[in-house]
């Protein structure tokens, strides 16, 4: 059974819309959220959570309806949206008495051994923490009430390279055992290379394709080729970008042998996205 | 894993860079036949790559038959014949042997020369 299901979430504002967005996440992956800002990634996150309220669609965890069962569903899942926002006054122990005392299944002992796996003093307080350990603490946090469903929205925007690559560690190692699944957004690409077995993408409200990253890659191929080439082949090229040899640009792998002499290239994640927006641009 | 290393930012798939780590170990006889390999997540947690890639490399060397999976209890180097093995060696060398021929060719060297060159180039080795 997946641990969460996406069903046609709609929510409409005045300027933008998050129109029928579904996806869904087994037990014992990382699915990574991606899509540039105001693609509604957060909009997403928070209409998924009833943070905002949504106006169509239906959110699945664990088997259960969100709407219906939102305490259960709410202990099944741990959540970590933007900013981590507690008091910086606070010593760490102050903060995890509040926190543990809004769920039944608060694990003392595992709270305990996530502190010291992440080097985590609860004598420390807030305001002397780097952005790194912030994110560690709300994760060790987020982990010590049995949750299968960690939501992170952009857990690693703002640390340093090996703050993240430290990460993205923890990450994997939550969902070794097979049982714990995280979705997570990000516009760090090098991270979803390391970490992300599913990749869902989002455009202006809706989801553009979500599927796990190996499919995902070869789904295109990057094509270069001269000025003639770009003509005679413009209605299969997704987005390019012209130099003074010639271009380059993105196929869908499906028309590989309509290309002539042109030549190919894996696409990388980071070249399908700027591609695809320019192409999404041209076209809006 | 021993000797198994990702390069990242490489043109080769992460994918296919543990393919062939395994592949040419099992093809070699450093990893011999029936050995357990270790289970997929905890492969991906040590070589830092997503489960999805580990399980993509597991299942094209299953396709090959390299390895076999057996229900319950994880995958394990195929057991192959000496004639297996040795038909699975020419076809890993069925690739760069192309090149080699037709790069000797290009550079107007004879059969012999070209034996002559390998076998040099073997024992420098």
């Amino acid at each position: 059974m997946n641990i969460l299901e996406v069903e046609g979430l709609r929510k409409e504002y005045p300027e933008f819309t998050l129109d029928n967005v579904s996806f869904s996440l087994e037990p014992g992956y990382i699915m990574g959220f991606i899509g540039r800002n105001g693609a509604g990634k957060t909009t997403t996150m928070k209409a998924m959570l009833n943070l905002i309220g949504k106006d169509g669609g239906r959110v699945m965890i664990d088997g259960l309806d969100y709407s219906k069962n939102e305490i259960e569903c709410k202990k099944k899942i741990g959540f970590i949206m933007g900013e981590f926002d507690y008091y910086k006054q606070s010593k760490l122990k102050t903060i995890a008495c509040v926190v543990k005392r809004m769920y039944e299944d608060w694990d003392e002992e595992a709270y305990k051994g996530y502190m010291k796996h992440f080097g985590l003093s609860e004598e420390k307080k807030v305001k002397e923490l780097s952005a790194g350990m912030r994110v560690k603490f709300g994760l060790a946090l987020a982990l010590s009430h049995n949750a299968k469903l960690l939501i992170l929205d952009e857990p690693t925007s703002g640390l340093d390279p090996v703050s993240r690559d430290d990460l993205l560690d923890v990450l994997r190692g939550v969902i070794e055992d097979g049982t714990r699944s995280i979705l997570y957004s990000t516009h760090i690409i090098s991270d979803l290379e390391k970490c992300a077995d599913y990749i869902t993408y989002i455009h202006d409200g809706r989801i553009l394709l979500s599927t796990d990253v190996v499919s995902f890659k070869e789904k295109y191929l990057l094509v270069s080729g001269d000025m003639d080439d770009l003509a005679r082949y413009s209605d299969i090229i997704i987005g390019h970008k012209d130099h003074a040899f010639g271009f380059t640009g993105l196929i869908l792998a499906e028309n590989k042998d309509r290309i002539g002499s042109m030549k190919t290239a894996p696409a990388d994640l980071e070249s399908i996205m700027i591609y695809t927006e320019q192409e999404a641009s041209l076209n809006a | 894993m021993t000797g198994l290393t990702i390069i990242p930012n490489s043109p080769v798939p992460a994918y296919r860079q543990i393919f062939d780590g395994i592949a040419s170990g099992i093809i070699s006889g450093r990893i011999a036949g029936g050995t357990p390999l270790p289970p997929i997540r905890t492969v991906a947690k040590e070589l830092g790559v997503s489960v999805i890639t580990v399980r993509s490399a597991w299942d094209a060397l299953e396709a090959d038959g390299l390895i076999v999976t057996r229900a319950g209890s994880g995958c394990y180097a195929a057991e192959l014949t000496s004639f297996e093995l040795e038909r699975m060696r020419l076809k890993a060398l069925e690739k760069p042997l192309r090149e080699l021929i037709s790069s000797a060719k290009q550079l107007g060297m004879s059969v012999d020369e070209l034996m002559e060159t390998v076998k040099k180039g073997c024992i420098a080795q």
